[in-house]
């Protein structure tokens, strides 16, 4: 099974790419709630992405996270860095007067979560749903 | 399509253009005096031109008007006569762009037009090198080359212009069909969801569904919602605000078509709807709202 890789670099880019990445879930994940969760996953981090980077991308990829079958969602840019990532991380804390429920609320969703931040070079997070 | 209105089409001015491909005053000089020699020559160079466009696909789409052809022709030796005077400034640019503006306007394809550039540039560089010029050869088909790119980039610049303004164009009357705010009952409003929204669209999903309300004095207004694609925090909020403006116009708001997977996503993310009404489904949602203003249907 192919990787899909995401391109995210405007509002439209986000759209596109939801409905893209709604294909390429369709012929991986049969669970229909669990589609809509992942889904709901990569529109966070996209929004993310345009939020906070301008531009970066997105890696769908079936994986093995510690020898099980997941489905690993990776987003990367080369933006600004989080400042204080324990506080990006907790419910309501934002920097753009957003909800600041996304990232929590991705972790929550998700299996696991690494989240790997350097300030002035970018972020990159990786996550895992066991399938 | 209205395609000028002192819109930037071309994104760099002409220094910067000449500065991207770097062509030097040596190199402007350079195609100026072969220009001198070559300009004498531009009926041959059209007349070559189109031996070789005759036989292509594009030509009997575009040019089996006798008229038509002779005015392009015309015109065309016009283009070159100002690219061998090579005075490279924004009235240049601004010639160039409305060759891209014609070209795209008429449906030629952008690779048509490439090819087309390709060919043109194999003739000048064959006259160049069978020329009289005392200058260095090389380096004339040097500057010659840049220049035609220049032009060329313009052109793709005009092309991917036209392009963007069809598809905002596009997106925009497919916006206003996605909007479809309607009374369904006295004092009802109904908008089903569809798709993918994001901020652009909510603002106009608010902006419609207040307009109405104003308009019809409704007190209830159901969104459904079973149609979205996603629903993740920014979607979340956009739904929020909209049910807090209608409020405050007196108007309440309620969403149905919430379906399981739905519902799930939203205790995930973590998103407080204690104050927003909410049903599973348009049924229920329409029932409430019936129940709520007093209206009683019954059978037979």
């Amino acid at each position: 099974m192919q990787n899909f890789n995401c391109y995210i670099y405007d509002d439209v880019s986000v759209s596109t790419g939801i409905i893209e990445a709604r294909e390429w879930l369709g012929e991986s994940v049969v669970d229909h709630h669990v589609k809509s969760l992942l889904l709901t996953v990569f529109a966070e981090l996209a929004q993310n992405i345009i939020k906070y980077a301008n531009r970066g991308k997105i890696l769908l990829e079936m994986t093995k996270f510690e020898g099980e079958e997941c489905l690993m969602i990776c987003s990367k840019d080369h933006g600004p860095g989080i400042e204080d990532i324990e506080k990006a991380l907790s419910e309501n804390f934002s920097t753009s007067g957003t909800l600041g429920l996304g990232l929590p609320g991705v972790k929550r969703i998700m299996d696991e979560f690494q989240i790997d931040s350097k300030l002035g070079e970018g972020t990159t997070i990786r996550t895992f749903k066991y399938l | 399509m209205n395609y000028k209105n002192n819109e930037t089409i071309c994104n760099y001015k002409s220094a910067q253009l000449l500065d991207l491909f770097q062509i030097s005053s040596k190199d402007i000089e350079l195609i100026q005096s072969a220009g001198k020699e070559l300009s004498e020559h531009l009926d041959e160079f059209i007349a070559d031109f189109y031996v070789w466009l005759k036989d292509t696909e594009e030509f009997s789409i575009f040019f089996s008007d006798q008229q038509l052809l002779q005015q392009v022709k015309n015109i065309q030796k016009i283009y070159w006569a100002e690219f061998l005077e090579a005075k490279i400034d924004e009235k240049y640019v601004l010639s160039r762009e409305t060759v891209g503006l014609t070209h795209a306007r008429i449906g030629l394809s952008l690779s048509a037009y490439f090819v087309a550039v390709d060919h043109s540039l194999f003739i000048w560089i064959k006259r160049i090198l069978g020329s009289k010029c005392e200058s260095d050869l090389d380096a004339v088909c040097r500057a010659f080359t840049k220049l035609v790119h220049l032009d060329t980039m313009i052109v793709v610049e005009a092309f991917s212009f036209m392009t963007n303004k069809t598809i905002s164009k596009q997106s925009q009357a497919l916006m206003e069909m996605s909007t479809p705010v309607t009374e369904i009952w006295e004092d009802i409003l109904m908008l089903p969801l569809v798709g993918i929204i994001d901020s652009k669209r909510s603002q106009d999903i608010m902006n419609s569904i207040l307009s109405k309300i104003s308009q019809t004095q409704a007190r209830i207004c159901i969104l459904d919602i079973s149609g979205v694609a996603v629903v993740d925090t920014a979607v979340a909020n956009h739904l929020i605000k909209i049910s807090k403006a209608t409020r405050l116009m007196g108007c309440e708001c309620n969403f149905s078509g919430i379906s399981p997977a739905i519902a799930q996503t939203i205790v995930e993310l973590g998103i407080d709807v204690g104050s927003i009404r909410t049903n599973s489904n348009l049924k229920d949602a329409l029932n409430h709202a019936f129940v709520s203003q007093g209206v009683r249907i019954s059978k037979g």
